[in-house]
C-alpha cells in the first residue's frame, strides 16, 4: 500500500514537471539547492515514506511469536530433560 | 588532472587496508570460536537464527549496497545527472516491503520446517526435492554471474587504494616484465584480455581480494559475515556521511552545483591527430588539449597512444568539453599537454542531449546511446517496481530474514534500514553531482568516479589520509556483498544437493569439511572467473538483481502466503519468469542498437516487469490447473500445530 502510494506520488510528479527543459535563458527553480522536480517527487515522498515506514514499524506492526526451531527445541530438551 | 593517492602521503592506503583487513579476520576467528558447541549447519550457515537489531538491520543493509552502490551508481549519477534520484527513489520503501512483507513469515516457516536455506525451505514447504534443486540450479546460475562482476569491483577499488604504494609498483612492474618475457606462454595469454596487455595491478588486486574474502568467509561462516557486514556498513555510511559536507563546502553549495550543471552539455566523442615533439613520443591516458581556435577548443585522451618510432603523428581517441561554463574553468585551472592539433575528427555525437544545456538537471537525462534519453518514462515506473520488489524474495535477503530472532528485532530493524538508506542514496545523488562539476573529464572512466572523489576532496581539505577510510567504503560495499553471496551458494550445494539428495546421513564431521571446501572451490572458481569479467558491471548487477527477482518473487510469495499453491504452480512460476526474463535479454542481442547487456524493452518496460508477469501467468495457471498439497502439508504450514520434528 505504502509502495503504490508512492509510486502515485514519485512517477506523475515526475513526469509531469521533472521531463520539461527549461527554455534557453530560463532559470531552473530549486528548492535547498536541488531542481523543485528532484525535492518535490523524491526528496519530500522520501522523507514521508520513511516516517510512515518508522510510524509503521514502532505502532503498526505487531509481536508475533515466530516458533521454535528444531535445534532450538533439541537445545531445550537437553538443558531441561525432565521437561 | 590526476587525482592520485600519493597526493595524500606515504603509505597510508596500505596502513588503512591492512588495518581494514585484520579487523575483518579477527571478526571470523571470533565467529569461529562461537561454532563451538552448536548445530554446525545452523549457525555455520545461518548463525543459529538469533540475530540481533544491529546485526540483522546492517547485515541486510550491507549486503544490499553492492560494489554497484558505489561504484555503478554514482557513476550513472556523474553521467547523467540528477536524473538518478528518480531512478533510485523506490528505495524510499525498499524497507518495508522487503523485510515488512515476507520477514516475520519467512521467519515462522523457515523454523517449522527447520530450513537454513532458501531451496531448504521451499522443498519442505511443497515436499518437492525437484522444486528444491531447480530453485539450487537458479541461485548458482546468477550468483556466479554476480559473484564474478563483485570481484572485479573488489578488485579495481583495491587498485585504485594501492595505485601509489611503492612495493605494489615494484611487484607490478616485476610481474610485467616477466610477462612480456613471457608472452607466449599458456598462463600469460589466459590472462590477456581481448584489448590490451595484461593488467598485472589488477590481478594482484584480483588475488589479495579473493583470498581475503574466500578465507575469512570459509573460517567464520555466516557469523562472520553477518559481524563484518557490520563493520562494513558502519564504514560505508561514515564515508557518505564525511564526503557529503565536503563535496558541497568546496563546491560552493548545493544551489551553485546544479546551476552549473543545468548550463552544461554532454561531451562529444572525437578522434585527434596530434603532432608530438618528437618521433616515437606517447600520450598517456587523461592529458589535457587545447587547440589554438579562439575560443579554444579543450579534449581529454580517453585511450594511451604512441606514435611510430619513425613518427611524431599520433591518432588519438578523446572526448570534447562542449559546454562553455567547463570550458572556462577547466581553461583556468588544468595543465594541458604540450602537442599541436592537426585535425578533429567528430566521432559519435550523444544520441540525446547532445549540444543542448539543461539534460543534467532534468529526466530523461542525457545518454550516449539512447536516443529516448536514460531514463525514458516507461523505464522509470520499471525501477520503481524493481528496486522495491526485486529485493522481496532474492535468496541472499530471505536467508537473513531466516536468521532475525524474534519480531521485535524485525520492527527495530525496518526502522534502522529505513533510515540507513536515506542517509546513503539520497546523499549519494548529491555528492556525485557536486563531482560532475569539480571533477570534468571522467565521462570515459565514470566507475573510478568514487575514489577520485574521495582523494580530491580530502586532499583539498587538507585532510588526506581520510581519503584511505573513504576509499574503503566501496571496497566494504563489495566485501559485504560477496561473503553473503558465496555463502548463498556454498549452503545451497552443501545443503540443498549433497545432505538433500546425496547423503542424507552425512555426519556433522563430513558435512563440516564439505561445507569450508565448497566455499573454498565455489570462491575459487569465481576468482577464476574474474581474471578476463565482463566490462559492464552495473549492467550484470542489474541482470542479476532483475532475474533472481522475475524467477523467486511470486513462487516466494505464494509460498507463503497462499495455502492453495502447489508444486507444478511454483515450478512453472519460477521457469516462466525466468524464460520470460532471459527472452528480453536475448531478444537484445538480435535488435540493432542493443545487446544481452542493454535488453529489448517489450513496451517500453524492463525485463524484469515482464518476467514477473509471465512469473505470475504461470504461477496462476498451472496452480489453478493441477492439485492442491496434502492436507497434513497445508496444516504444518498454516495451523497452529508445533514444529516438525528434526528433518536432517
Amino acid at each position: 500500500m505504502l509502495w503504490f502510494l508512492c509510486l502515485c506520488w514519485v512517477v506523475p510528479y515526475s513526469v509531469l514537471y521533472g521531463y520539461d527543459r527549461p527554455a534557453p535563458g530560463e532559470e531552473i527553480p530549486l528548492v535547498w539547492g536541488m531542481p523543485s522536480w528532484v525535492f518535490y517527487g523524491v526528496a519530500l515522498p522520501w522523507m514521508s515514506a520513511s516516517a510512515i515506514s518508522i510510524f509503521m514499524c514502532l505502532f503498526v506492526i505487531k509481536d508475533d511469536d515466530l516458533g521454535l526451531s528444531p535445534e532450538e527445541i533439541e537445545a531445550a530438551g537437553n538443558e531441561s530433560p525432565n521437561s | 588532472m590526476m587525482y592520485s593517492l600519493l597526493a595524500v602521503g606515504s603509505n597510508a592506503a596500505l596502513v588503512t587496508f591492512l588495518l581494514y583487513t585484520l579487523a575483518v579476520f579477527a571478526l571470523a576467528w571470533l565467529a569461529n570460536k562461537a561454532l563451538a558447541g552448536k548445530s554446525f549447519m545452523s549457525e555455520y550457515f545461518l548463525g543459529s537464527r538469533n540475530l540481533g537489531v544491529w546485526a540483522f538491520a546492517l547485515t541486510f543493509a550491507a549486503t544490499s549496497a553492492s560494489g554497484g552502490t558505489f561504484t555503478g551508481f554514482p557513476a550513472k549519477i556523474y553521467t547523467h545527472g540528477w536524473v538518478l534520484a528518480l531512478w533510485i527513489a523506490s528505495y524510499m520503501v525498499v524497507p518495508i516491503c522487503t523485510m515488512g512483507l515476507i520477514g516475520k513469515r519467512v521467519n515462522q516457516m523457515a523454523r517449522r520446517a527447520g530450513a537454513i536455506t532458501v531451496p531448504d525451505l521451499l522443498r519442505d514447504r511443497f515436499g518437492s526435492r525437484t522444486f528444491g534443486l531447480l530453485a539450487t540450479v537458479l541461485i548458482v546460475y546468477f550468483m556466479a554471474f554476480n559473484l564474478s562482476v563483485q570481484f572485479k569491483s573488489g578488485s579495481v577499488i583495491l587498485q585504485t587504494l594501492l595505485r601509489d604504494v611503492p612495493i605494489f609498483q615494484d611487484t607490478t612492474a616485476a610481474l610485467t616484465s616477466f610477462g612480456n618475457a613471457h608472452a607466449d606462454s599458456w598462463l600469460v595469454k589466459q590472462l590477456t584480455p581481448q584489448h590490451g596487455p595484461v593488467d598485472w595491478g589488477y590481478q594482484i588486486c584480483l588475488i589479495l581480494f579473493g583470498v581475503a574474502v574466500i578465507a575469512y568467509t570459509t573460517y567464520g561462516g555466516f557469523r562472520a559475515v553477518v559481524w563484518t557486514d557490520v563493520m562494513q556498513g558502519i564504514v560505508m555510511v561514515a564515508g557518505v556521511l564525511i564526503m557529503l559536507p565536503l563535496a558541497l563546502y568546496q563546491v560552493g553549495g548545493l544551489g551553485t552545483a546544479t546551476r552549473e550543471l543545468a548550463q552544461m552539455t554532454p561531451p562529444q566523442n572525437a578522434i585527434l591527430r596530434l603532432q608530438l615533439p618528437e618521433n616515437g613520443g606517447s600520450v598517456p591516458k587523461e592529458a589535457w588539449f587545447k587547440s589554438t581556435d579562439e575560443p579554444p577548443r579543450i579534449f581529454w585522451s580517453t585511450h594511451d597512444a604512441v606514435a611510430d618510432a619513425s613518427s611524431n603523428v599520433v591518432e588519438l581517441q578523446c572526448m570534447e568539453v562542449t559546454s562553455p561554463n567547463e570550458l572556462a574553468r577547466i581553461r583556468d585551472s588544468h595543465e594541458f599537454f604540450s602537442a599541436t592539433i592537426q585535425n578533429v575528427e567528430l566521432a559519435a555525437a550523444p544520441k540525446f542531449g547532445a549540444n543542448e544545456p539543461g539534460h543534467y538537471v532534468t529526466a530523461p537525462g542525457p545518454s550516449q546511446t539512447s536516443e529516448s534519453g536514460f531514463l525514458p518514462f516507461g523505464i522509470a515506473i520499471s525501477f520503481f517496481f524493481m528496486w522495491a520488489l526485486s529485493g522481496t524474495g532474492q535468496p541472499q535477503y530471505m536467508v537473513r530474514l531466516m536468521a532475525f530472532k524474534d519480531s521485535q528485532t524485525l520492527r527495530r530493524a525496518i526502522l534502522t534500514v529505513t533510515f540507513y538508506f536515506g542517509v546513503i542514496y539520497f546523499p549519494l545523488v548529491i555528492i556525485f553531482c557536486c563531482a560532475r562539476v569539480l571533477m570534468p573529464g571522467l565521462d570515459h572512466e565514470a566507475d573510478s568516479v568514487m575514489p577520485r572523489m574521495a582523494v580530491l576532496l580530502t586532499t583539498n581539505a587538507g585532510h588526506g589520509w581520510l581519503a584511505g577510510l573513504l576509499v574503503a567504503a566501496p571496497f566494504a560495499a563489495v566485501m559485504s556483498t560477496v561473503d553473503s553471496f558465496l555463502l548463498v551458494v556454498s549452503s545451497s550445494l552443501v545443503r540443498d544437493v549433497w545432505q538433500r539428495n546425496i547423503d542424507p546421513d552425512a555426519s556433522e564431521k563430513t558435512v563440516k569439511r564439505l561445507s569450508y571446501w565448497t566455499t573454498v572451490v565455489v570462491g575459487g572458481i569465481a576468482l577464476i572467473g574474474a581474471v578476463n569479467p565482463p566490462q559492464f558491471l552495473q549492467d550484470i548487477i542489474v541482470y542479476v538483481g532483475s532475474g533472481l527477482a522475475a524467477c523467486f518473487l511470486i513462487p516466494v510469495v505464494v509460498t507463503l502466503y497462499w495455502p492453495r499453491a502447489n508444486t507444478a504452480g511454483c515450478i512453472a512460476g519460477m521457469l516462466g519468469g525466468f524464460c520470460a526474463h532471459l527472452s528480453m535479454h536475448i531478444w537484445g542481442m538480435f535488435t540493432p542498437g542493443h545487446s544481452f547487456a542493454k535488453p529489448y524493452e517489450l513496451f517500453g518496460l524492463s525485463p524484469v516487469l515482464i518476467g514477473l508477469f509471465g512469473s505470475l501467468v504461470a504461477t496462476l495457471a498451472v496452480t489453478l490447473m493441477t492439485r492442491p498439497l496434502p492436507d497434513d502439508i497445508i496444516r504444518k504450514y498454516f495451523g497452529k500445530e508445533e514444529p516438525a520434528a528434526k528433518t536432517a
